[in-house]
């Protein structure tokens, strides 16, 4: 199986196929319908600040992504947890080929985990991978004595398209110097009298 | 009650000067939480304060008149005109400005939010009109949904929280950006909420809190991943995201929310009941991750440390009473309940002044910037949350003479604290400097350190500590920071050149640090005199291995001085541990059986025996285990069978195997024709051969096999032992 270790997998001790072309260490083959075409590169990672769930989700994608890609995902616990699993989710299309492991069971805070992750990419301007690590954890307050938790670390290639919620709408305003430009959405109304 | 109030204001003003009023009230719709079922399933409308409403003309959807709702949510806009007309209410996700800056809520293009009601037919322009109830929906994307008029209710509920604490206004707009599919995250005067997180009420306020940072405090948060139970992050970052997530706590308690005191992110999609939760912890006890909460360095300790700070006896948040001292009863300052007691210390001086801020400034602006009184209730609250601001019970031992004597062992002491008082009263604090003494004699060796308090692999303690050791005349003999476990500081091997009291000084090595907690022990671990070796690990090994040669751990004392190692009299390289032991390399030892392994120093040599022994089958080992090769680098061959068998070095650009019935069964060659003997081999009385081969003219990037074929000096028969395959490829 070829892989090619970069500078930065070394450095993390993990190990990433990046290249379509040596794609070929696990899973069954591309669809015959992927189109080649040209390759997205790997977007800034976002500077997120809000607090994670103790599930660590360590990858190193690669910085170019075409009709396929592979990832290798390792997820370290970071308390005790009585199962683990994995999943990817693919927001903008696209298919998961392949998924080695997805069930780890019960594993101890800093067990390390790891899955072989195979995607067809969808055509596009840009495309999203989610990878989602969840569990259960014990916990005293909790009805059952257990809780989940859940960790989402989102990888982009390209730009994908925004998301555009609402109709347009300009509304001209005094206090400002040109329209308030506004995403809007019909108001449920009850007339006056109308008890909810 | 005040929408009415305002209605009627509006009506005789209308009545006075012709115009009408057009009443109403805004909601959205929101997604109901709580801390054991995260989204319950429950969806109730909650009012919209402080938003702008615009009343237009529903024929071209020119503005009318606009105002902004109250805290209720009830909104009343007079209009000026006469007769019928067709109107349209649109409110907007922007807000009343709060001494002069208001709140929006955009999407990344910069568009606000809007929900505008149905065609209404006014009968008259100067006349009152009651437009109903008008409620923003939720809003649904791919995958998630969300409600910007509840994010604009987050921030102007954290506007207001501020404005109760004294501030005049917002100094600046704050802009509230939704859906961002890169993660929550906050930058300067914006926050930035996860596509997910559309009803994540804590997460948006944990995200206003660090913008209320920045409005008004400081932060020096390096930022990055982090979660709860983690008691060793950088302080800075604890501190950022703690306040952040107390933020939300507080504001919640404010504005009187069931259940204020928690933190929650859940799934964005619609799910409900517990699955919903991604990440939760409660402030009051720490569940579910009490068990690995505590310390400065622990965002978890520093929002549950400042909750019990502002919450209170009545606090309605499921445990009756309160948990710590601070209950609310009193004043912890003079003149200031207990929010803001904590907003003065959160943006005075000693908070702002810092460059490296932690819990601690933060604890210390209590008292220099909000005049907190109360210390004992209050340092009672911070070291439930083992963040100890308080000289623990040995002070004071911060001189020479006043050096703590204690008993040389492998036991901890119980945990120290570096904290020490700088002014009249027991806060502020900062670093300090405990002196502790032991007894020793003439050429003790002896060593000292610190480890986290319990010797908690994840700290929990922000502590950096230093040592110094000083001799009976009160010279230094040694000082360091480092060799102990994480940031703990370990002095080993250290002689004592006369009998007397030895003292050690253990302070903070950084200032960024200055306080923490720690354990300390000091123990003699030997005599002056020649290496004693009281043990070798593994006590028993191989010739040669397939990779690099095996590496044995010898324990003793005196090792230190050690200048020269040997095993059956071969040399061997050996480098000596932090923990006083020898990591020695096992040589080609051309003898096997007990063999002795010597350490030598200037004042003797001490030895230990080894068993050596040869592998259970022939082994070759070229260019230990590494299989690519290079032609200017020969290939180093060592081949290992029982003592004085005679080996055959085959080789073969086949992997398949030639099995010669009686003869020998090789792993290469694929037939007879496909092996070459390379080298015919005796071994020694050590059953060891060693030699080197140049691959300079080999061709390069193909495969080539190797594997021993061995005659057994025992036997003397066939067929002959094989041993490992070696295969390898030529790069250049």
């Amino acid at each position: 199986m070829p892989r090619i270790p970069s500078p930065r997998a070394w450095a993390t001790g993990l190990f990433v196929v990046a290249a379509p072309a040596l794609a070929v260490s696990f899973g069954s083959p591309l669809r015959s319908s992927d189109a080649p075409r040209a390759s997205l590169s790997l977007a800034p990672a976002g500077s997120t600040c809000e607090p994670r769930a103790p599930l660590a989700i360590l990858v190193d994608p690669p910085e170019s992504a075409g009709a396929s890609l592979e990832l290798q995902v390792v997820i370290e616990p970071e308390v005790d947890v009585l199962d683990l699993g994995f999943a990817v989710r693919l927001p903008n299309g696209g298919d998961v080929v392949a998924l080695s492991e997805s069930a780890f069971g019960a594993r101890l805070k800093g067990e390390r985990v790891a899955s072989d992750v195979r995607i067809a990419t969808p055509v596009g301007a840009g495309f999203a991978i989610e990878l989602v690590a969840t569990a259960r954890i014990s916990d005293g307050s909790a009805a059952g004595g257990t809780s989940s938790i859940q960790t989402v670390e989102r990888v982009v290639w390209g730009e994908p398209v925004a998301d555009v919620l609402g109709r347009g709408a300009f509304t001209h305003d005094a206090r400002r110097a040109g329209p308030i430009a506004s995403r809007d959405v019909p108001a449920i109304h009850r007339p006056a009298g109308e008890v909810r | 009650m005040l929408r009415v109030t305002l209605a009627c204001a509006f009506v005789l003003a209308g009545a006075a000067y012709g115009q009408g009023v057009v009443t109403g009230e805004l909601r959205y719709v929101d997604r109901e939480f709580d801390f054991l079922d995260g989204f319950n399933g429950t969806e109730t409308e909650r009012p919209v304060p402080r938003a702008l409403v615009h009343v237009l003309d529903a024929s071209d959807e020119s503005t009318l008149a606009s105002g902004y709702t109250e805290l209720d949510g009830g909104f009343a806009i007079p209009v000026v005109g006469s007769g019928p007309k067709d109107v349209l209410v649109r409110a907007f996700t922007i807000s009343a400005p709060f001494g002069g800056n208001p709140v929006y809520v955009q999407d990344l293009s910069l568009n606000i939010y809007s929900t505008t009601s149905p065609v209404l037919s006014m009968p008259s322009l100067d006349q009152p009109f009651d437009a109903g109830v008008l409620v923003a929906p939720k809003v649904l994307g791919p995958g998630y949904q969300g409600g910007p008029f509840g994010i604009l209710d987050q921030g102007v509920r954290a506007a207001l929280y501020v404005m109760a604490q004294g501030e005049p206004g917002l100094p600046m707009r704050v802009d509230l950006f939704w859906p961002e599919p890169g993660g929550s995250f906050a930058s300067g005067n914006a926050a930035h909420i996860q596509d997910d997180d559309g009803f994540d009420d804590i997460v948006v306020l944990h995200e206003l809190g660090h913008v209320m940072q920045h409005l008004y405090s400081d932060s020096d948060s390096p930022g990055g991943s982090h979660s709860f139970s983690q008691s060793d992050q950088d302080p800075r970052l604890s501190m950022g995201e703690g306040w952040a997530s107390f933020f939300a706590g507080a504001v919640r308690q404010h504005f009187g929310e069931p259940n204020p005191g928690f933190y929650m992110d859940c799934k964005g999609n619609g799910v409900t009941g517990p699955f919903s939760v991604q990440l939760k912890m409660r402030f009051e006890d720490g569940q579910p991750y009490a068990n690995s909460t505590g310390g400065e360095a622990d965002e978890g300790a520093v929002f549950c440390a400042l909750w019990d700070l502002v919450d209170r006896a009545d606090t309605n948040d499921g445990f009756a009473g309160d948990d710590d001292l601070v209950d609310g009863s009193f004043e912890i300052a003079p003149g200031l309940d207990l929010d803001a007691a904590q907003w003065a210390a959160f943006t005075g001086g000693e908070v702002l002044g810092t460059f490296s801020l932690h819990v601690v400034d933060l604890w210390d602006g209590y008292f220099v910037d909000a005049g907190a009184v109360r210390y004992d209730e209050m340092s009672s609250a911070l070291d439930a949350w083992k963040i100890r601001v308080r000289p623990d019970g040995a002070e004071p031992n911060d001189s020479t003479s006043s050096a703590v004597p204690i008993a040389l062992g492998d036991a901890w002491s119980e945990t120290r604290t570096l904290y020490h008082a700088t002014s009249g009263g027991p806060a502020p604090g900062n670093g300090d400097v405990d002196q502790w003494s032991f007894h020793l004699d003439a050429d003790a060796v002896f060593e000292v350190e610190t480890r986290y308090p319990g010797g908690n692999p994840d700290a929990e303690t922000y502590a950096d500590t230093l040592l110094s050791v000083f001799n009976p005349s009160g010279a230094l003999l040694a000082t360091g920071g480092d060799g102990g476990v994480g940031r703990n500081a370990k002095l080993s091997d250290l002689a004592a050149p006369i009998s007397g009291t030895y003292r050690v000084a253990v302070r903070a090595e950084s200032g960024s640090r200055p306080t923490g907690s720690y354990e300390l022990r000091a123990r003699q671990t030997g005599v002056l005199g020649p290496p004693q070796i009281s043990g070798v690990t593994p006590s028993s090994v191989q010739t040669l291995q397939t990779t690099a040669q095996p590496t044995v751990i010898v324990s003793g004392t005196n090792l230190n001085g050690f200048t020269g190692v040997a095993i059956g009299g071969v040399p061997a390289a050996a480098t000596l541990q932090p923990d006083g032991d020898l990591a020695v390399t096992l040589p080609l030892v051309d003898q096997v059986g007990a063999l002795d392994l010597s350490v030598t120093s200037p004042l003797g040599t001490g030895s230990f025996p080894i068993d050596v022994h040869p592998p259970p089958a022939p082994l070759l080992n070229i260019q230990d285990g590494l299989s690519f090769w290079f032609s200017f680098t020969p290939l180093s061959f060592k081949l290992a069978a029982e003592p004085n068998d005679l080996a055959f070095l085959l080789f073969s650009l086949s992997g398949d195997p030639t099995p010669i019935p009686g003869i020998v069964d090789l792993g290469i060659g694929g037939g007879i024709g496909g092996i070459v003997e390379v080298k015919t081999v005796p071994l020694s009385g050590g059953g060891l051969h060693a030699f080197s081969l140049g691959i300079g003219t080999a061709p390069i990037g193909v495969d080539f096999h190797f594997q021993l074929a061995v005659l057994s000096a025992a036997t003397g028969t066939l067929p002959l032992v094989t041993s490992n395959v070696v295969k390898g490829k030529k790069l250049n």
